[in-house]
């Protein structure tokens, strides 16, 4: 796949303070990219400098082959939701993407068609009359989305998209992007909320006090940070660790219902293996061991610790 | 590109308060002094010029308060509002945005004039000053204005916040009003008369005493008064380019 965006050894500082030290990337076209940080890792400062909107100290970025100093360029083919983005509460939803089609220069006779469509893919369409000022957080989010959508963008940049939606505001957008990623649009996504990412990004990358510690797959990350995996145990019968004597690893989580035990253990494969030969020497009936996935807050904890 | 940005700030300031009440302060003021001039008992004792380089110097002034005023939000409040960021993730440049915010700000001054245009032509009816009057108001004014401008907007790029352009701005307006405040003896001080010739305002009011109350209408009689008010311009518009220089290499958010 031809790589879209490439970072290479990206310096950032404000001060004294890095936000951003020798960051290294590259995302393929297509891609649903995850971008993961604690607060003040660098995320927002990263999608600043690749969207042209601060200047880099150092490093080299090229967004579809194109350097940042081609802003109009790159500026025709991106499109962002900054994280933070106000509105021109006096205009009409309407009018607030007919104006951004115009700074596009979009041609007047497709516009129409275009707002359209975009406003009935972020269901803004009834509310399309209505001033901004009065729509609610995620009716302006969707508006946002619509305007970062209005040039038909080959990349998409999103600081936090969904930030301080409900339930269902965020299973909205989340679709939506789904939709749009299926449709070949390069997606980069900062976000906060762990388990949205770990549902929509194919790639995640995450970055600690502005480097770079981790980037893969899902399955990639989970190799990358577990020398020590986690296991669940169910057993029949009232079980206590302590009864064991002597053994490698760990429980951690001990729970007993009616006639069951089930736990959690961690230690290596060669620890789990030798519990097993233990457990069956006291003879215990185990009924269920199986490998437990970390889940990407266990990745995203252990890495930016 | 500049035209989006002019035409925005256009309907903005027609379908908000802000646009319709600077309309209606200016003609409050201009029909209040109007009034005055043409009733009050000792003020109707001067000459008809000298009422109408008075109501120009009011036009003028009130003119350049308001769109100093409304010209040092227009630019911050795209970073006070946090447009800038959509704003500038666009093709849009830095140079359109400005250009656009320009003219907007003129439309204002346009949209006084035109308030003022009654009150001109009722104050200077049987004088035969009617187009020297409109005219001078209008060029002396469009200069002033635009330089004026210039400046808060080299300002608002460096500061990014409205209460700091705005304090700034009005600090530079006192200032240069400060010659109109000087007694009779001071203004034949040296210094004072140095200050005259170097500031703008000191120059509008002087060239419509020139052309209203002596009658020196042509522009090469007016020379002495306009090139300093060319050179505040072009002064102002370099000012503006290095702030705007200043603003890029900074980039569009700040992290002081």
């Amino acid at each position: 796949m031809d790589t879209v965006i490439s970072i290479k050894n990206l310096t950032k500082s404000y001060g004294s303070a890095k936000a951003i030290d020798d960051l290294n990337m590259e995302i393929a076209q297509g891609e649903f990219f995850g971008f993961l940080g604690p607060n003040g890792a660098g995320k927002t400062t990263t999608i600043r400098i690749l969207t042209g909107i601060i200047k880099a100290d150092k490093g080299e970025v090229l967004i579809n082959g194109f350097g940042l100093e081609e802003k109009e360029k790159i500026a025709g083919i991106i499109g962002v939701i900054p994280e933070s983005h106000g509105f021109y509460n006096w205009m009409s939803a309407w009018k607030y993407l007919q104006f951004f089609a115009d700074l596009y220069q979009i041609k007047r006779d497709k516009q129409d068609n275009l707002i359209k469509l975009l406003l009935q893919q972020v269901d803004l369409l009834n509310s399309k009359d209505s001033k901004i000022g009065t729509f609610s957080r995620g009716m302006r989010q969707r508006l946002g989305l619509a305007r970062a959508l209005i040039n038909n963008p080959k990349i998409l940049f999103l600081d936090e998209p969904t930030l301080g939606l409900d339930p269902q505001g965020q299973e909205d957008i989340q679709r939506l992007l789904k939709k749009l990623n299926q449709d070949g649009v390069t997606i980069f996504l900062s976000s906060h909320l762990l388990p949205e990412v770990s549902n929509l990004c194919s790639k995640i990358a995450i970055i600690s006090k502005g480097k770079l510690v981790a980037q893969g797959t899902m399955d990639e990350l989970r190799r990358t940070t577990h020398a020590k995996k986690q296991y669940y145990l169910k057993i029949q019968g009232d079980f206590a660790p302590s009864s064991l004597g002597k053994f490698p690893g760990k429980f951690f989580k001990v729970s007993h219902k009616s006639d069951l035990s089930e736990l959690t253990y961690e230690g290596s494969l060669e620890d789990a293996n030798e519990l097993i030969n233990i457990l069956k020497t006291e003879d215990m009936n185990i009924l269920e061991f199986y490998p437990a996935a970390d889940s990407l807050t266990d990745i995203f904890l252990k890495l930016t610790k | 590109m500049f035209k989006y940005i002019w035409f925005k700030e256009v309907k903005e300031s027609l379908s908000t308060w802000k646009g319709m009440l600077w309309l209606f302060v200016s003609s409050l003021i201009f029909s209040f002094t109007s009034y005055l001039l043409l009733t009050d008992k000792e003020l109707s004792l001067l000459d008809q010029t000298e009422l109408l380089w008075l109501l120009s110097k009011v036009i003028i002034g009130v003119a350049i308060l308001i769109v100093a005023i409304d010209a040092s939000s227009i630019i911050t409040s795209e970073f006070e509002k946090e447009t800038a960021e959509s704003l500038f993730i666009t093709p849009l440049k830095l140079k359109d945005l400005l250009l656009g915010k320009l003219l907007a700000s003129l439309t204002l001054w346009g949209q006084i004039y035109i308030v003022a245009v009654p009150y001109m032509v009722v104050t200077s009816m049987g004088s035969g000053l009617l187009w020297g009057f409109a005219g001078y108001v209008a060029l002396l004014g469009s200069l002033g204005i635009t330089a004026m401008v210039m400046v808060i907007f080299a300002i608002s790029l460096l500061y990014r916040s409205s209460k700091n352009t705005l304090t700034t701005s009005l600090i530079i307006l006192l200032a240069l009003s400060i010659p109109a405040f000087f007694s009779s003896t001071l203004t034949n001080n040296p210094m004072a008369q140095f200050f005259g010739v170097v500031n703008p305002v000191d120059n509008i009011f002087s060239s419509l005493d020139n052309v209203l109350v002596d009658y020196h209408q042509s522009l090469l009689q007016n020379w002495n008064y306009l090139l300093p008010l060319l050179l505040f311009l072009i002064a102002s518009a370099v000012f503006m380019f290095f702030a705007a220089k200043r603003f890029q290499k900074e980039g569009v958010i700040k992290n002081d």
